[in-house]
C-alpha cells in the first residue's frame, strides 16, 4: 500500500486532510455518517499521534515538526476531548457537513500547531486553527452569530498580528525560523526587542487564551457557537493560547536574562505583571459570571476566570506555580468540556439556555444533573476531583512566593465560583420544573456517555494527582525549569503543606457512610409533589415560584461600582472613532468629484517636490 | 526558446481580427480573447523556466541591438507580472464565453484584448518610450471599457478615469522627455547605466513625474479617486482586469522605473509612506461600505497600498513579499469580482450587502469560492494569500521597517472586520427578498473560470515552492540593477570598452 | 493505629454531643441576656432525638434527602482534618487550604438538597448564604494567608507547634489584626447576628431549612453542632495555640461565647450591607495585618 512508506507526520496530515474532505463529501448522504467518519478520522489520528517519531522536516516550504512531552500532553487533551466531543456530536445530526469539515480541519491544525518546531509552521497552523473556529461560529446562523463571529475574527487577527510581529522580530534578530535556533540566539538579542517580542507574543496568545483585556470576544463567541462545539472551544482551543504563553514565557524568556530584571517578592517583574493580569482576570470575570442570565455566557465568563488562574500560575513561575498552572490547564479542559456538553444537552432538550426559563430538570434528566454536579465539584475545586489539586498547587505557590494581594484576589474568585456554579445548577436542574418541560427526556446516549468518558479522568486524576505531576515534572525537566519532585501517586507535598488525595477520598466515603447511617436511623419519608411546599401562608394554593432570575441581585447592587469598570468601553470608543474616520475617508476623500481628484494630484506633486527636496537637496 | 514577442504580436493580430470573426459568425467573436490568452498563457509557461533564473533576456526587434533599437527585456520580474496578467486574463476570457457583452461587441472584445496586451507590453518592454506607448494602449482601452455600457455612471466613471489617467500619462511622457533630453537614449538599461551622470535635480523631477504618472494606474493614494467609480460602473470582466492587470502593470512600471532607472533608495522609500497611506485610505473607506463592488474596489486600493509599502522597503525580502502579494492579490480579486458578477445575476444587478444576504444558503458552491477569495485576501492558510502576506510582513520587518509593518498590520484589522462582516452577511440565515433563483443562463462557464482561479489559490497555498522560487528570482532580478544593465547592453558596453 | 481509628470513630460523636450542648448553652445565654429563663442546656440533644423519631417526613426527591447526608459527611471529614486537643488524626494529609475546601462540601451538598426542595425561600436563603460567603471568605483568606506567611507553613500541626510554650506565644499577639478580622468573619461563618441573613426566620422562614423536617432537620442540627466546633476550632488552632483536649474545648467555647454576646444584642444587617461590610472594614483590617506580616 502506498501509505506504508509515508512518514507518520505526513500520514497524520493525510488522515486529517482526507478525513475532512471525505466527511464533507459523504456527509451529504447520511445524517450519521459524517459523525462516524469524524470519529474514525480522530481515532486514526490518535493512533498515529501516539506513534510519532521525534522529528520531521519538510524541505520546502521548509517546515519543521517534532514532538515532545509538552506537545504530547496538549495533543492528548486535544485529541481525547475532540473525540469525546465528536462522540457527543452523534446526537446532533442536524449540524451541516461544513461544520464537520471545519471541525476536523481545526483539530488537525491544533495538533500540527502543537507539533510545529519552527515559526512559519506554527503561524500557519495557528491561522488555520483560528479561522476554522470563525467558520464554525458563523455556521449558517443569524445576525447574532454573524456579529459574534466577526468580533471573534477581528480579535483573532489582532492576536495573530501580535504573534506575527513578534515572530518576525525574533527571526530577524536570531537569523533563524526554528524554535531551537531562536532559543539559542535569543540571548544575543537587544534586551528591549527581546522584552517587546515576548510581551507581544504573550499578548497575542492571550487573545485565544481569553485573558483580560483581550477577552471581549469570548462571551459572544461562546454563546453563539454550536453548542457541542463550545465545549471544545472552551475546553481545548483556549488551551492552545495557554500553550503559546508557556512557550513564550518559559521557553523563550525564563532561561534568558529576564532574571536580570527588577524583582518584586522574589519574582521578576515580568512574572509579577503576568500574575496580576491573571489574578485580575480570574477575579473580574468571576464577578461578571455571577450576574449572567444565560447559562452559556455564565460558563464563558467562568472560562475566562479559570484561564486567569493558569496565567497566574505561570506568572508565579516557581516549580509549584508551573505545575499548578499546567495542572489547571488539564483540569479546566476536562471540567469545562463536561459542563458545556451538559449545557449542550440541556439546550438540545429544552431549546433555551436562559436560566430563568429552566428549572427542576433533575426530575427529567437525572444523569445530566449528576454529571453537572461532578463538573461543578471540579470547577469549584472540591477535593477528590481534579479541580482541587490544580487549584491547591496554585494557592500554595502564590502564598509561598509571597504574592499576598493576588492570592486574595484568586481566593475571592474561587469563592465566586460557588456563587455562579450554584446559580447554574440550581436554575437549570433544581427548583421547580417548568410547565413546558413536563415531557423533557434525558439526553440521548451519545451525550451522556460522553459525560461518563470525561468524568473518569476527572476522578482518576483527582484521586491520583501524582500521575499528572509526573508528566509536569518531565515537561519542566525538558525545558530546564524548576520541577516539583516531592510527590507520590496520591500525595503532593509543597514547602507549605501536603495533600493526600486518596486519603481525603476514602475518608469522605467513610463520613458519607456515617451520614447515611444517620439517615437510616431516622423514620420513614413520604414523597411529596413539588408544589407541596411551605409558603408561610402566603399562597393558599400551589403556585409556581422558581427563583431563577437575577439570582444575586442584592450582590449585583453592591458590586455596581466594580461592574462599571469595563475595558469594552474603550474598545467601543476606538471602534466609534474608526468608524468616524472611515466615513470621513469614504465620503470626504473619495468624494466622486473629478475636480477634487485633480486638486489631489496637484497637491500631491507639490508634496512630492517638497518631500524630495528635504531628502535630496 | 519561444520568442516573447509573440506574447504581444499574436494578441495584437487577433485583436484587430475580431470584426472578421464576427463576420463569419457573431458567436465566434467571444472565442477570440480566449484563443489569444490561451496561447499567451501557454507561452508564459514555456518561458517560466527562464523566469526561475536571474537572467534578463533581451529580445531584439528589427534586428537593431540595444541601446539603439527597440527591445523587450524579458526578466524574471517582468515575467512574473506577465504571469499574473495572463492567468487573470485567461480566467476572464473564459468567463466571457457566457457573458453578454455590451454592444458593440466586436469593439468590446477588441479593447479587451488590447487592454491585456498593453499591460503585458508594459511589463516586458525594455524601452521607456515603449513603456509609455503600452501604458497608453492599456489606459485608453481601460477608459473605453469602463464607459462601454454607456450608462450615466459608466460615462462619469470613464470620464474621471480618463481625466486622471491621461494627465498621468502626460506626466510620464514629460518625465521621459526630461531623461531623453539629458541622456539622449530611451533604452532603460542604457538610462540606468548613465543616470548617475545626469543632473540630479532633473532626475528628481523625472522621478516625481513618474511616480505621479504611474501612480494613477497603480492606485496610489491621492491619485486613486477614479477607482471606486470605475470598479462599480465597468462590466465585471473588465473590473477583474483592472485590478488583475492594469493595476499590476502600473505597479510594475513604478517599481521598474524607480528601482532600475532612478535607483535612489531615498526616493524609493517614499513608497513606504505612500503605501501605508494608500492602505489606510483603502481599508478605512471599505469599512462602512455597503456595496460589495465598491467595497472590493476599496479593498483593492488597500492591497495595492500594501504592495507599494513592500516595494518601498527597498530590500530583497520585502520585495519578495511584494511580488507574491501582487500575484495573490491579482488572482484573488479577479476571483472575487467574477463571483460577484454571478451573484449580481441572481439579484438583478444589485451588489449591496442587503440584497446578497443569505446568498450562501442558496448557492453554497459559489459562496465557497467567494469565501476562498476572502480568506486568501485576509492572509489565512491554506490559501495563497497566507504565504504572500506572511512573506510581506516578515520581509518588511527584516528589511528594517518594523514601524511600517506594524501600521500595515493595524490596517489589516480593519480589513478583517469588513470582510468578516461580508462573510457573515453572505452566510446569514436570513434570506434577502431580492435573492430569487431566477432561471438565468447556465452558469457552468463562470463556475469553471472561478474554480480555476480558486484552484490556483489553493494549489499555491498548499504547494508554495514554485511560487516562492518565482518570487525569489523576480525580487532578486528587480534589485540587481547592475545585472539588468549588463544583460541588456553588456555587449554594447564591452564594445565601448568599459563597464 | 487502632487507637487512632477508635478516636476517629468516637471523636465525631463526642463533638456532636458537645456541639449540641454548645447550642443549648447558646439558647440559655441568649435568653439570660434577654432577661428570659430559656430552655435547659441539654434541650438540643432532646430535640435531635425527637426529630429522629418523627415518622412520615416530607421528601422532595433523592437529592433532597442526600443534602443533609452530605452536609453531615462534609462536616465530619472537615472535623477529621482539624487537630483537636493536640491529636492530629488526618491533619498530616492536608493543610489549611485543604480544610477550607473540605469545609465547603457540607454547605454545597446542603444547598443542592435545598434546591430540589423547590421552595423559593430556600433558594433565597442559599443565595444569601453564598453572597455572605463571598464577603467573609475574602476576610478569612486574608487572615489565613497572614498566618501561613508568618508561620512559613500551611500545616495545622506546624502552626500549633510554633505556638507552644504559653500564652505569650499565641499567634493572636503578633497577628492581632488578622485575628480580629478572623473573629469578625467567624460571626458570619457561625451564622450569628448581625449576619444571620441566610436563616432570617422572620423574612424567609428559616431559609434553607424551610422544607426540611423530622430526621432531615435533626441531621441539619447535627451538622450545625459539628460546624460550631470546627469553625471555632479553626480560630483556636490558628490564633490560640490549640491545647490539650479540655483546654481546647474551653478556648473554643470562649470564642463561641464572644460571638454569642454579639449575637444577643445585635439586629440583622440587610444582606447587601453585610457583604459590603465584609469587603470594607474587616478586609481593610486584615490587609493591614497581612502587609505588616509580609513586611516583617
Amino acid at each position: 500500500m502506498f501509505g506504508i512508506n509515508m512518514n507518520p507526520y505526513e500520514l497524520l496530515a493525510a488522515v486529517f486532510g482526507l478525513g475532512a474532505i471525505l466527511t464533507y463529501l459523504l456527509g451529504h448522504f447520511d445524517r450519521h455518517l459524517k459523525t462516524w467518519l469524524t470519529l474514525i478520522t480522530l481515532a486514526l489520528a490518535t493512533y498515529i499521534f501516539l506513534h510519532l517519531p521525534n522529528e520531521y522536516s519538510l524541505e520546502s516550504p521548509s517546515l519543521l515538526f517534532g514532538i515532545d512531552k509538552l506537545s504530547w500532553l496538549f495533543g492528548i487533551l486535544t485529541l481525547g476531548l475532540g473525540t469525546i466531543v465528536a462522540f457527543a456530536l452523534l446526537a446532533y445530526p442536524e449540524l451541516s457537513p461544513n461544520f464537520y469539515f471545519m471541525f476536523i480541519l481545526n483539530i488537525g491544525a491544533s495538533i500540527f500547531l502543537l507539533l510545529s518546531r519552527d515559526l512559519v509552521a506554527f503561524f500557519l497552523m495557528w491561522e488555520l486553527m483560528s479561522w476554522t473556529i470563525f467558520a464554525m461560529i458563523l455556521g449558517d446562523g443569524g445576525a447574532e452569530r454573524g456579529r459574534a463571529a466577526t468580533k471573534y475574527l477581528v480579535w483573532s487577527a489582532i492576536g495573530a498580528a501580535f504573534i506575527l510581529f513578534a515572530f518576525a522580530i525574533l527571526a530577524k534578530s536570531t537569523n533563524s525560523f526554528e524554535w531551537s535556533g531562536i532559543v539559542a540566539g535569543i540571548s544575543q538579542m537587544p534586551s528591549g526587542w527581546r522584552v517587546a517580542a515576548i510581551a507581544l507574543l504573550i499578548a497575542g496568545f492571550a487573545v485565544k487564551a481569553a485573558i483580560m483585556p483581550m477577552h471581549t470576544w469570548v462571551p459572544d463567541a461562546y454563546a453563539e457557537s454550536p453548542h457541542p462545539f463550545t465545549a471544545f472551544l472552551s475546553g481545548v482551543l483556549s488551551k492552545l493560547g495557554i500553550y503559546g504563553i508557556f512557550l513564550a514565557f518559559f521557553v523563550l524568556s525564563a532561561r534568558f536574562e529576564l532574571v536580570n530584571m527588577p524583582k518584586i517578592f522574589g519574582t521578576h517583574i515580568f512574572g509579577y505583571i503576568l500574575a496580576w493580569i491573571g489574578a485580575l482576570t480570574a477575579f473580574g470575570a468571576s464577578l461578571i459570571a455571577i450576574k449572567q442570565e444565560h447559562a452559556k455566557r455564565l460558563l464563558a465568563w467562568s472560562s475566562i476566570s479559570q484561564l486567569g488562574y493558569i496565567l497566574f500560575g505561570f506568572g508565579i513561575g516557581s516549580a509549584i506555580g508551573i505545575a499548578g498552572a499546567l495542572f489547571h490547564a488539564v483540569s479546566h479542559a476536562l471540567f469545562k468540556t463536561l459542563l458545556f456538553l451538559i449545557l449542550a444537552g440541556v439546550i438540545k432538550r429544552t431549546g433555551t439556555d436562559r436560566m430563568a426559563e429552566l428549572g427542576g430538570l433533575i426530575k427529567k434528566m437525572p444523569l445530566s444533573f449528576i454529571f453537572a454536579v461532578v463538573g461543578g465539584l471540579a470547577l469549584a475545586g472540591i477535593p477528590m476531583t481534579i479541580g482541587f489539586p490544580s487549584k491547591w498547587l496554585i494557592y500554595e505557590a502564590a502564598i509561598h512566593q509571597g504574592f499576598i494581594f493576588t492570592t486574595v484576589l484568586i481566593f475571592a474568585a474561587s469563592t465566586a465560583v460557588f456563587l455562579y456554579y450554584y446559580r447554574f445548577v440550581f436554575s437549570i436542574f433544581l427548583g421547580e420544573l417548568h410547565a413546558n418541560h413536563q415531557d423533557v427526556k434525558e439526553v440521548p446516549f451519545p451525550i451522556w456517555f460522553s459525560y461518563i468518558l470525561i468524568s473518569i479522568p476527572i476522578f482518576w486524576l483527582g484521586l491520583f494527582p501524582g500521575k499528572a505531576m509526573q508528566i509536569f515534572a518531565e515537561i519542566a525537566e525538558q525545558f530546564d525549569l524548576p520541577a516539583v519532585t516531592n510527590f507520590t501517586a496520591t500525595t503532593i507535598t509543597t514547602p507549605l503543606g501536603s495533600f493526600n488525595a486518596l486519603i481525603v477520598g476514602l475518608v469522605f466515603f467513610a463520613s458519607f457512610a456515617f451520614g447515611l447511617l444517620l439517615y437510616f436511623i431516622g423514620g420513614r419519608t413520604r414523597k411529596v409533589h413539588q408544589y407541596d411546599t411551605f409558603l408561610a401562608g402566603e399562597a393558599d394554593e400551589p403556585v409556581k415560584l422558581h427563583y431563577g432570575q437575577r439570582f444575586f441581585y442584592f450582590l449585583e447592587r453592591e458590586l455596581k461600582p466594580l461592574y462599571r469598570i469595563s475595558v469594552e468601553k474603550i474598545y467601543q470608543f476606538v471602534a466609534e472613532f474608526t468608524r468616524f474616520v472611515a466615513d470621513q475617508v469614504r465620503k470626504g476623500f473619495f468624494c466622486g468629484n473629478a475636480q477634487a481628484y485633480l486638486y489631489y494630484m496637484t497637491i500631491f506633486i507639490v508634496i512630492l517636490v517638497f518631500a524630495i527636496w528635504r531628502i535630496k537637496l | 526558446m519561444v520568442s516573447p514577442i509573440l506574447l504581444i504580436a499574436v494578441p495584437l493580430i487577433l485583436a484587430f481580427s475580431v470584426p472578421l470573426w464576427g463576420l463569419i459568425h457573431k458567436k465566434l467573436e467571444k472565442f477570440v480573447p480566449l484563443i489569444a490568452f490561451g496561447f499567451n498563457t501557454y507561452l508564459i509557461f514555456r518561458l517560466l523556466p527562464f523566469a526561475l533564473t536571474e537572467r534578463t533576456i533581451s529580445v531584439v526587434i528589427a534586428n537593431i541591438k540595444p541601446p539603439f533599437g527597440i527591445n523587450l527585456a524579458v526578466g524574471p520580474f517582468g515575467l512574473f507580472f506577465a504571469l499574473i496578467i495572463q492567468l487573470v486574463a485567461l480566467a476572464t476570457a473564459f468567463y466571457l464565453l457566457s457573458y453578454d457583452p455590451p454592444e458593440p461587441s466586436d469593439k468590446f472584445y477588441m479593447l479587451f484584448i488590447l487592454l491585456v496586451l498593453g499591460s503585458t507590453g508594459m511589463v516586458l518592454t525594455g524601452d521607456i518610450f515603449n513603456l509609455f506607448v503600452f501604458l497608453e494602449i492599456t489606459s485608453i482601452s481601460a477608459y473605453a471599457l469602463t464607459a462601454i455600457t454607456k450608462t450615466g455612471p459608466a460615462a462619469e466613471a470613464g470620464f474621471k478615469y480618463l481625466l486622471l489617467g491621461s494627465l498621468g500619462s502626460t506626466l510620464v511622457l514629460l518625465g521621459i522627455a526630461l531623461i531623453y533630453g539629458s541622456l539622449g537614449t530611451l533604452n532603460m538599461a542604457h538610462i540606468a547605466h548613465r543616470i548617475s551622470g545626469m543632473d540630479s535635480r532633473l532626475v528628481v523631477a523625472a522621478a516625481i513625474l513618474f511616480i505621479v504618472g504611474f501612480g494613477v494606474e497603480a492606485e496610489m493614494l491621492p491619485l486613486n479617486g477614479w477607482v471606486p467609480d470605475a470598479y462599480q460602473a465597468a462590466p465585471i470582466p473588465v473590473v477583474a482586469l483592472l485590478s488583475g492587470a492594469v493595476a499590476k502593470a502600473g505597479l510594475y512600471a513604478l517599481a521598474r522605473v524607480l528601482y532600475t532607472l532612478i535607483g535612489m533608495p531615498n526616493i524609493i522609500m517614499l513608497l513606504l509612506t505612500f503605501g501605508i497611506l494608500t492602505m489606510f485610505a483603502g481599508e478605512l473607506a471599505a469599512l462602512r461600505q455597503n456595496d460589495i463592488r465598491r467595497l472590493l474596489a476599496y479593498s483593492s486600493i488597500g492591497q495595492m497600498g500594501m504592495i507599494m509599502l513592500a516595494f518601498g522597503a527597498f530590500g530583497v525580502n520585502s520585495v519578495f513579499g511584494g511580488v507574491l502579494q501582487a500575484f495573490t492579490h491579482g488572482i484573488t480579486k479577479a476571483l472575487l469580482f467574477l463571483v460577484l458578477g454571478v451573484m449580481a445575476l441572481h439579484t438583478g444587478g444589485a451588489t449591496d450587502m442587503e440584497s446578497l444576504r443569505g446568498f450562501g444558503r442558496k448557492f453554497p458552491y459559489w459562496s465557497m469560492l467567494f469565501a476562498v477569495g476572502v480568506l486568501s485576501t485576509l492572509g489565512l492558510p491554506p490559501f495563497a494569500g497566507f504565504w504572500s502576506k506572511l512573506a510581506l510582513i516578515i520581509g518588511v520587518i527584516i528589511d528594517g521597517h518594523p514601524t511600517y509593518a506594524a501600521l500595515a498590520l493595524i490596517a489589516t484589522f480593519i480589513e478583517v472586520f469588513y470582510f468578516a462582516r461580508l462573510l457573515s452577511v453572505i452566510y446569514s440565515s436570513k434570506l434577502s427578498p431580492k435573492l430569487v433563483e431566477r432561471s438565468i443562463r447556465n452558469t457552468t462557464i463562470p463556475l469553471l473560470s472561478a474554480t480555476f482561479l480558486a484552484a490556483i489559490i489553493i494549489a499555491v497555498g498548499l504547494y508554495p515552492n514554485v511560487f516562492f522560487d518565482l518570487g525569489d528570482s523576480a525580487s532578486r532580478a528587480l534589485l540587481n540593477r547592475a545585472h539588468y544593465i549588463f544583460s541588456i547592453i553588456g555587449h554594447y558596453l564591452q564594445s565601448m570598452g568599459g563597464v | 493505629m487502632t487507637g487512632q481509628i477508635l478516636w476517629a470513630i468516637f471523636m465525631p460523636i463526642l463533638v456532636i454531643i458537645i456541639g449540641l450542648i454548645y447550642m443549648g448553652l447558646a439558647r440559655k445565654i441568649t435568653a439570660r441576656i434577654h432577661n428570659r429563663y430559656g430552655p435547659p442546656f441539654y434541650q438540643n440533644i432532646i430535640d435531635v432525638i425527637k426529630l429522629f423519631s418523627k415518622k412520615d417526613v416530607a421528601n422532595h426527591g433523592v437529592m433532597f434527602s442526600l443534602g443533609p447526608v452530605i452536609a453531615v459527611a462534609g462536616m465530619v471529614i472537615s472535623l477529621l482534618f482539624i487537630p483537636i486537643g493536640n491529636r492530629p488524626l488526618l491533619s498530616f494529609n492536608g493543610d489549611i487550604i485543604v480544610l477550607l475546601y473540605l469545609l465547603v462540601i457540607a454547605p454545597l451538598g446542603m444547598a443542592l438538597g435545598v434546591g430540589e426542595g423547590a421552595n423559593p425561600n430556600g433558594a433565597i436563603g442559599i443565595a444569601r448564604a453564598l453572597t455572605l460567603m463571598l464577603g467573609y471568605e475574602v476576610v478569612l483568606v486574608i487572615a489565613a494567608v497572614a498566618v501561613m506567611i508568618h508561620a512559613g507553613s500551611a500545616s495545622f500541626m506546624e502552626i500549633i507547634r510554633q505556638q507552644q510554650g504559653g500564652v505569650a506565644h499565641w499567634f493572636i499577639w503578633p497577628l492581632f489584626l488578622s485575628a480580629l478580622a478572623t473573629d469578625i468573619a467567624l460571626q458570619a461563618i457561625l451564622g450569628e447576628k448581625p449576619f444571620d441573613q441566610p436563616i432570617a426566620p422572620h423574612e424567609i422562614a428559616s431559609g434553607p431549612m424551610v422544607e426540611y423536617g423530622g430526621k432531615f432537620l435533626g441531621m441539619l442540627q447535627i451538622y450545625h453542632a459539628i460546624a460550631i466546633i470546627v469553625e471555632t476550632g479553626i480560630f483556636v488552632n490558628l490564633f490560640l495555640g490549640g491545647g490539650s483536649l479540655v483546654w481546647w474545648f474551653v478556648k473554643s467555647f470562649a470564642v463561641f461565647f464572644v460571638a454569642l454576646l454579639i449575637n444577643a444584642v445585635m439586629p440583622r444587617f440587610r444582606i447587601g450591607q453585610a457583604f459590603k461590610f465584609y469587603w470594607t472594614y474587616p478586609a481593610a483590617i486584615g490587609l493591614v495585618g497581612l502587609i505588616i506580616v509580609a513586611i516583617t
